[in-house]
């Protein structure tokens, strides 16, 4: 028994010169983060450097940090995949941090690439970015911070973004002073089925569905001027597009009367149920004279459909409600 | 006369008319050389040389009874006889006896020639069942082939944690949890084993990835055997689905390694520890030789169905040649070094047609001018294949010590383009040749014969040329994983055996604070149930 206790002592010692043998990174992945950076390691904690805001009487900033950002667009939707992030950072960088100033738990660790004899030889950097569905609508900073060897880092770099509505409002959430629709009635569920969104207005006229094609909401044409248009149909014949939501947008102002409202699970496309809340946005006036859509408390309807539902559009399916339009 | 003196003349009147009988028999019917002889199930006494004992069956008695107590129903020599039967009878016996006790003289001469062994004998002595169910019952290159029908089996249960698990799926769907109830292998194996012939048939059935069942070895083989019978045949030509003949973990058995699972490189090297193929190998007293030609696909017991296709026609060429030597009384040495030469195979793509694709340059989500491009169909590129190799070296000390067997061993590998389980080696698409490294060294020590304490270091370099880019410089990168796994088991010898193994993993995917390559978590660490049958 005395070989054995000295056998387990060998192996605790052995593992505790292992355990000092290298710096270990964290186990959390980041996958619920705001942010996403693609072949990027995620660091918990706040990014490294020091503030613009703090660092604004150093003339210059100090270094490391990172000189420029590219984006493509400063706006962004929930959800939105891939959008590349690129930029330089003052030599003697080594990586890149990134993350929401007030999102998220973590940032982001972009190693930086070769040096751009075309910018002061400043180093490269490049990044792809997932953005998460459940994102806050509105104005956010994503802020930069180069590393350098050493682990020091110089001034942060921000870069106000704007975080898009999951309805159709003309981008009025980032620019004001784009008018959104007067209303956007919105079908949004939780599986990959077909689900299509119905509306029949007082005059009878009858969107969305299988019954019409999808027209964009700003197509602008005479005809469907105050006509409510159905943005998309997502998943439709079961092409899964996982966007699961779906709009009818009047951009101009409706025929006022009672719009009368079905869900109609054309396909389960194998799924055994699903849930779904349809909600009414509606423009409102806001302090600053411009206007705003505001989603309408509560719901108009929340429910659940199951697969014996389905009906390939041989109805208009679940009668959900209705609501008036003055 | 007395009834116990009639019932032992009776006694000896059929004893001996029964051996008359038998004799006659012999010499009617003398077997052929060649002639296989069908033996029952081995136990454990028939692996190791039987005690001679030809008197019992001579005399009639049961099996199993003392022959202690049938000579004494022969007389010392032969008396007068009472009869002239009986006096034949005597006088074969008295001939016979002769025989006998001039055989067991020869023998006694011999004994030294027979009873020593071709293998280093620090290992279960005798051995306790008809295959060895651990690491401390010799090495796998020194098996004993078992005669008659042995059926065998075991089943691996375990509770496993890791740090990589995560509550998600990967892009394919598939969980990535791996903090689970797993049955990693339950294998039923049945063995045939004749004079000069033997078969072999084993399956498995786990849930690593799913409930699989599956074909892990079909072997047929021609032998001939060694005069020890718990020696390995000195030439054995086998064909099938069967071990590879490489190094020393590779070939020892899933049944018999204290350790949950082979090394990082040995399973990079060699996804299963089967193949198709044809051996040729055996054991010519302390030289060990394995020369084999496989298809060179083998594949994991998890994924079952893919076993078997081989997509080249050029087949891999293997063989190790070892030694096993007895240096010291508690000190047993082997080794043996390994190569491998063949081919690998670089998949084609099929033709593709013309597609119109969307480019949101602008990242504004709207179909704008120049966004819409064509993609013109591409034709289909041919596959190819590549040519592969490794060379690994492997050594073995055995020793006993006071408080149970100890194994000492440790192998080295180095290849090129070999690795086709972990980061799976194309030359053709990387452009360039891949070396790959690994070795490992490991200790398992027994604590008396119910516990076991045991340490593995291993490590791979998949790539030794991998470079990347710090701080603006291409800089080489270390892309080497190395694991340090502790263990240590309850055992219920030949029975059952529990096992603790945590595996701490170093690896070099992850970035620290700074930029630089670090170690991503993944340490894991199973309990283990398994039971033979």
């Amino acid at each position: 028994m005395r070989a054995g206790a000295i056998a387990g002592a060998g192996i605790a010692a052995l593992l505790a010169v292992t355990s000092c043998a290298g710096e270990q990174t964290s186990p959390n992945t980041g996958i619920t983060e705001p942010i996403r950076v693609e072949t990027a390691q995620f660091v918990p904690g706040g990014l490294p450097g020091v503030p613009q805001s703090d660092a604004a009487t150093v003339d210059g900033g100090v270094n490391p940090q990172v000189t420029d950002v590219n984006v493509a667009n400063t706006a962004i939707e929930q959800g939105e995949l891939g959008l590349v992030l690129s930029g330089h950072a003052t030599t003697g960088a080594q990586a890149v941090g990134v993350r929401f100033a007030d999102l998220g738990t973590g940032y982001w660790l972009v190693p930086v690439g070769a040096p751009d004899p075309s910018d002061d030889g400043l180093l490269t950097w490049q990044a792809s970015a997932d953005f998460g569905r459940n994102l806050p609508p509105g104005f956010h900073d994503l802020v930069f911070a180069a590393v350098a060897p050493d682990g020091s880092s110089g001034t942060q770099s921000d870069l106000s973004v704007c975080i898009d509505l999951p309805v159709p409002d003309n981008l009025n959430i980032c620019v004001p002073k784009r008018k959104p629709p007067v209303a956007v009635l919105s079908l949004s569920w939780d599986q990959p089925v077909d689900l299509d969104l119905i509306v029949e207005d007082p005059s009878g006229v009858v969107v969305g569905g299988d019954l019409g094609s999808a027209q964009p909401p700003d197509a602008g044409s005479a005809a469907n001027t105050g006509n409510g248009v159905l943005d998309h149909d997502s998943n439709r014949d079961c092409v899964i597009d996982d966007i699961d939501r779906e709009d009818i947008v009047w951009q101009s102002t409706p025929a006022k009367g009672t719009y009368q409202v079905w869900v109609d699970l054309f396909s389960a496309c194998g799924k055994p149920s699903v849930t779904f809340s349809v909600s009414l946005w509606l423009a409102a006036a806001q302090a600053d004279g411009t206007q705003r859509l505001v989603q309408q408390q509560p719901p108009l309807a929340t429910g659940i459909m199951t697969a014996v539902d389905a009906n390939g559009g041989a109805a208009r399916g679940l009668y959900v409600g209705d609501f008036v339009l003055r | 006369m007395s009834p116990r003196l009639a019932r032992a003349g009776l006694a000896l009147v059929v004893a001996t008319s029964w051996a008359s009988v038998a004799s006659a028999a012999w010499q009617a019917t003398p077997p052929a050389s060649d002639d296989d002889l069908e033996v029952p199930a081995a136990k454990a006494s028939s692996v190791v040389a039987p005690a001679p004992s030809a008197s019992p069956a001579l005399v009639g008695t049961a099996p199993g009874t003392p022959p202690s107590t049938a000579p004494r129903l022969l007389p010392a020599s032969p008396g007068p006889p009472s009869s002239p039967v009986a006096s034949d009878v005597a006088a074969e016996l008295a001939e016979l006896r002769a025989r006998v006790q001039s055989l067991e003289a020869n023998g006694a001469t011999d004994t030294k020639k027979t009873t020593e062994p071709a293998h280093p004998i620090v290992r279960s002595d005798p051995p306790t069942s008809s295959l060895p169910s651990t690491s401390f019952d010799g090495s796998a290159w020194s098996r004993a082939w078992p005669r008659g029908l042995v059926v065998s089996g075991y089943v691996q249960a375990q509770y496993q944690q890791s740090q990589a698990s995560q509550d998600q799926l990967d892009a394919n769907g598939a969980p990535l949890n791996q903090n689970r109830f797993l049955v990693r292998r339950a294998r039923l194996r049945i063995d045939r084993g004749w004079d000069y012939a033997s078969a072999t048939i084993e399956v498995d059935g786990n849930n690593q990835n799913g409930v699989a069942f599956g074909l892990r070895r079909a072997e047929a083989s021609l032998l001939e055997r060694a005069s020890d019978p718990a020696a390995p045949p000195l030439v054995a030509l086998t064909a099938g689905l069967t071990g590879i003949p490489f190094g020393y973990e590779l070939y020892e058995p899933n049944r018999t390694r204290l350790f949950l699972e082979r090394t990082t490189s040995s399973r990079a090297f060699f996804p299963g520890d089967g193949d198709f193929g044809a051996t040729l190998g055996g054991a010519l007293g302390f030289f060990r030789y394995s020369v084999g030609i496989f298809d060179g696909t083998p594949v994991p017991d998890s994924q079952p169905t893919a076993i078997g296709f081989d997509p080249t026609s050029q087949k891999d060429l293997l063989a190790r040649f070892g030694a096993e030597t007895q240096p010291a009384e508690n000190v047993g040495l082997s080794g043996g070094v390994s190569f491998l030469r063949g081919t690998g195979f670089h998949a084609g793509t099929s033709a593709t047609k013309a597609t119109l694709q969307w480019q949101d340059t602008n990242q504004n989500g709207v179909v704008d001018p120049g966004e819409i491009i064509g993609v013109p169909g591409q034709a289909a590129t041919p596959s190819q294949t590549f040519s592969h190799w490794a060379i690994g070296v492997d050594l073995e000390l055995r020793v006993r010590t006071p408080v149970g067997r100890a194994l000492l061993y440790g192998e080295a590998y180095v290849g090129q383009n070999i690795d086709r389980g972990l980061f799976v080696a194309d030359p053709i698409a990387t452009g360039t040749n891949l070396r790959e490294v690994g070795w490992y060294v490991a200790y398992v020590q027994e604590v008396t014969r119910y516990g076991v304490v045991g340490l593995r270091v291993d490590a791979y370099s998949p790539n030794g040329d991998a470079t990347t880019q710090l701080g603006g410089a291409l800089l080489p990168l270390d892309q080497t994983i190395t694991t340090w796994s502790p263990l240590v088991g309850f055992v219920l010898p030949d029975r059952a055996r529990l096992v603790f193994e945590y595996d701490h993993i170093l690896n070099h995917q992850g970035l620290d604070t700074r930029g630089v390559p670090a170690s991503l978590p993944e340490d894991q660490w199973a309990l283990r149930l398994q039971v033979e049958m």
